[in-house]
């Protein structure tokens, strides 16, 4: 009895750090997104976006570079990024790629990974490969806009209404109302995912995955499933897969650092504030396939 | 009465748009109370504490500035502010964001516990280091000065138990029972963190002593000496902790390793 109660104890623990370790970096991205809507007129941002589709996809990609957003940061960017009317497929490729391709991250892997710097390379490579894949696939979409959750297709109608009647004027003001209406939505889609994975963790202890096998094959079954599970910021997760390194297959590794700031409980709890459940479910299954694909290569191919 | 009523009504309106604001001023205090108190220590890995101070700031930031606008308003009571009083919603994530802060109040603030630690005891020691990384300090003279994680990767890249006989240890941790009381032996363990609780591992060096003397209950911190000899079970040699003497204490401040 004592024992379940200590347990549940150490779940609510770990939810409520895995908040506090969220709420930078929500409060980063939430900044950065109420900046976009407040400053940047929807003309400016589609300019310079490229029309092509593989130009806007590869934009995207790099769009990390100008929004060094972790995954707790990105939806709310993303999310803004909708309302600008950006293409949702351009969106789904930023949500995937910037949490890991952006400067911060890369610098915290290589500093993680200091005789190991091909971990980084793959890594950014992979995630390169894996998000504009997803992209380009979601870009064939017949009605992009049915991509969309329901709450958003609205706003982003209503949105370019407004902004095409009002023009925009920056008032700091209405920047902290914004800011904080922004800052509850984002703590209504990421605590459910953050409770969710804390007590994943206490009902599927480390050890059954960690049972699953070191194998070439297996272990990246494992990292990936562990990934999924321990909802860890992509900022830092380069130092855990650090603890895990000799351990497990440089695939592996490599897979737990693609897959784990795409995907976790947490995020896909946070992503359906912007895509319908297919969606999400259909890009899941993607980056699965995807990384298992690139990091069985590794695997067998490079070491 | 009527008329008492719609007053009453429009006040609490007036008040409702003041609510996300104090909630973020609360997020802020309660960050606050965590990171002056050092108890943020229990939640997330040292190194990443800077950050909280930065939302720290930031909250209170948000919070204080939507209530001077707000508090503008109401004595400028312009038309424009009066129907956007009206309209007020509650941001639709406010009782969500509210969650964590009641929490608070009702979990003891205390490091994980052995529960967690046996859920994922199996994996002990078998990970958790980052071996590249840190130097063996084994040049260390006094044996005493090395700690927790210094002995346990050294177990780790020289495995032979002889090697350690005899030689003396100070170490502090809490007791994890084992599962069979009658080796009177408890793995005294920390939990070693990289970014947050979330990622808690634990490890432990196993510890001896003589029932006729000592006795330890579960998830007691202690502070144990000893000099390490040669066990052997099951077939298997590892170093093993003989203790001489222990004391209890409380959880130290910053109580996982990284």
């Amino acid at each position: 009895m004592n024992q379940t109660l200590n347990l549940i104890q150490d779940g609510l623990i770990i939810f409520l750090g895995i908040i506090f370790q969220a709420l930078p970096f929500i409060l980063l991205g939430v900044f950065i997104s109420t900046l976009l809507s407040e400053m940047i007129r929807q003309e400016t941002l589609l300019k310079f976006f490229p029309k092509s589709r593989v130009g806007s996809l590869l934009f995207a990609c790099f769009l990390g570079f100008l929004f060094p957003v972790c995954e707790c940061g990105n939806v709310p960017v993303a999310r803004k990024l909708v309302q600008k009317g950006l293409s949702p497929a351009a969106v789904l490729t930023f949500l995937f790629s910037a949490p890991a391709l952006n400067p911060l991250v890369i610098l915290v892997t290589f500093t993680a990974f200091p005789t190991h710097p091909e971990i980084a390379v793959y890594r950014m490579l992979f995630t390169f490969l894996i998000a504009f894949a997803v992209g380009l696939i979601f870009s064939f979409h017949p009605q992009p806009e049915q991509m969309l959750a329901l709450k958003l297709r609205d706003e982003r109608a209503l949105a370019c209404h407004v902004e095409t009647i009002t023009g925009r004027r920056f008032r700091w003001n209405s920047f902290f109302q914004a800011m904080s209406h922004e800052f509850f939505e984002m703590m209504m889609l990421l605590i459910p995912g953050a409770l969710f994975a804390s007590f994943t963790q206490i009902l599927l202890p480390s050890d059954l995955i960690f049972g699953i096998g070191k194998g070439p094959v297996l272990s990246i079954v494992a990292m990936i499933l562990l990934a999924f599970v321990l909802s860890v910021c992509s900022n830092v997760d380069a130092f855990l897969a650090l603890s895990y390194f000799n351990i497990f297959t440089s695939g592996s590794i490599v897979a737990f650092l693609t897959f784990g700031p795409m995907i976790d409980i947490k995020s896909i709890f946070m992503f359906r504030g912007i895509f319908t459940k297919k969606v999400i479910a259909f890009s899941c299954l993607l980056i699965l396939l995807l990384t298992l694909l690139t990091s069985l290569f590794l695997n067998f191919l490079v070491y | 009465m009527k008329r008492f009523l719609l007053n009453f009504g429009s006040g609490l309106r007036r008040i409702l748009p003041l609510l996300p604001p104090i909630l973020c001023l609360i997020y802020a205090s309660f960050l606050a109370f965590l990171l002056f108190s050092g108890k943020i220590y229990l939640f997330i890995q040292a190194n990443t504490v800077f950050y909280s101070w930065i939302s720290m700031i930031v909250l209170f930031i948000i919070g204080f500035f939507q209530i001077i606008v707000l508090v503008r308003g109401w004595f400028r009571r312009t038309t424009s502010t009066a129907s956007e009083k009206a309209n007020f919603r509650l941001p639709s994530g406010f009782w969500f964001a509210a969650m964590p802060i009641l929490l608070m109040f009702f979990l003891p603030l205390r490091p994980l516990s052995t529960s967690l630690a046996s859920v994922k005891s199996a994996t002990i020691n078998d990970l958790g280091l980052s071996r590249e990384v840190r130097a063996a300090p084994s040049f260390v003279i006094n044996t005493e000065n090395r700690g927790f994680l210094d002995w346990v990767q050294l177990f780790d890249q020289n495995p032979e138990p002889e090697q350690y006989n005899g030689l003396k240890a100070k170490l502090v941790g809490f007791v994890l029972p084992e599962t069979d009381p009658s080796t009177s032996t408890f793995l005294l363990t920390r939990f070693v963190i990289s970014c947050c609780v979330a990622d808690a591992r634990p490890v432990s060096i196993p510890v001896r002593y003589d029932p006729q003397k000592f006795s330890f209950k579960a998830n007691e911190w202690v502070e144990v000496k000893g000099a390490f000899q040669v066990d052997e079970a099951n077939g298997e040699r590892k170093p093993i902790l003989m203790l001489q003497s222990f004391q209890e204490i409380s959880p130290p401040e910053n109580p996982y390793l990284n």
